[in-house]
């Protein structure tokens, strides 16, 4: 059971809605993913023209909301965002992203921070996305920030985690979930954080850009439970030399 | 009266007097929108005592697909 602040959820796959081929198949892959949180990001309406309503496409009774505060640059920018999420009475919730850089997209450590700060004064659930620094996540955690959300690898890229000496440290230390988010691309990469403890994946493109987007949600799905399975039940120990799974002594024929 | 939607100027019948009035004006009613009212991120249950002013700024989103 993943527990944010003081909600529980079953599934420990947190699932993007950007960029799926159409609604139908969004649909067949939130459906397949069986994730409880579903991200959305804030953006402008047409007053004049716009019927386009994704949250109530999407079933809105089965999932939680975590809305993130895409395209702020700054602190500022994300705490308004945040706070016109949160108007909409669906969640408290905030996946804090302050992007720092337009070709990596790499989170700016300091805009987060000052956000964050902000946000929980104003009694957010805040869950800051953040680069994979155990230091910086250390003081988010500090700071009372209610998960810490390191990317494996810059958004999009789908290179899975880049550092997982840098994940272990964070994992290791943190006393609020951790949830490897962004750069996921395989099931590979979603199994290997959760059996390195991670409480949980937040992943986007990785099914919605995948050729059969609903079969790769399944397969997150699956990989996310193996990795967990695999961390609860401790795996052994890698040794240098081979050690024998048979019996050495008692065999039939001595050459 | 003359306020701003999203950055833009736009010219409201002067019966709009409310953010309620606004949303009815234009159909945001059914609609799962948020609204900010001159940089303040307002619960639905402000929309109403809201007052609308000539040069107010009005910021209109609703959730988009996003990671």
């Amino acid at each position: 059971m993943l527990k944010i602040a003081n909600q529980t959820f079953q599934s420990r796959l947190l699932l993007g809605t950007g960029t799926f081929p159409s609604v139908e198949i969004q649909r067949e892959a939130v459906k397949a993913s069986e994730t409880d949180i579903l991200t959305f990001a804030v953006s402008q309406m047409n007053v004049d023209n716009d019927d386009d309503d994704l949250v109530s496409q999407l079933n809105p009774d089965s999932f939680s909301l975590l809305p993130n505060t895409a395209g702020a640059k700054t602190a500022e920018e994300a705490v308004r965002i945040a706070k016109l999420a949160r108007a909409s009475g669906l969640s408290d919730m905030v996946k804090v992203e302050v992007i720092g850089d337009d070709q990596t997209l790499l989170p700016d450590a300091v805009e987060t921070v000052r956000a964050t700060e902000m946000l929980l004064e104003d009694d957010f659930i805040a869950l800051p996305y953040i680069a994979d620094d155990p230091v910086l996540a250390r003081k988010l955690e500090e700071m009372g920030a209610h998960a810490v959300m390191p990317g494996a690898a810059p958004i999009g890229t789908g290179r899975g985690i880049l550092n997982p000496l840098h994940l272990s440290y964070i994992v290791e230390q943190a006393n609020v979930p951790v949830i490897v988010d962004a750069g996921i691309g395989a099931p590979s990469h979603a199994a290997l954080a959760m059996e390195m403890g991670a409480d949980a994946v937040l992943l986007n493109r990785a099914v919605s850009q995948a050729n059969d987007p609903v079969k790769m949600a399944e397969a997150m799905k699956l990989a996310i439970r193996a990795g967990r399975l695999s961390y609860e039940a401790g795996r052994i120990p890698e040794k240098r030399f081979a050690k024998a799974s048979s019996p050495q002594d008692g065999i039939p024929f001595h050459g | 009266m003359n306020i701003t939607v999203n950055e833009e100027p736009i010219d409201v019948p002067s019966d709009v007097k409310t953010i309620e009035d606004f949303r009815k004006h234009f159909n945001l009613i059914e609609k799962k929108a948020m609204i900010e009212h001159n940089k303040v991120a307002l619960r639905p249950d402000e929309y109403t005592d809201t007052e609308l002013n000539e040069g107010d700024q009005i910021i209109v989103v609703r959730f988009v697909g996003g990671g």
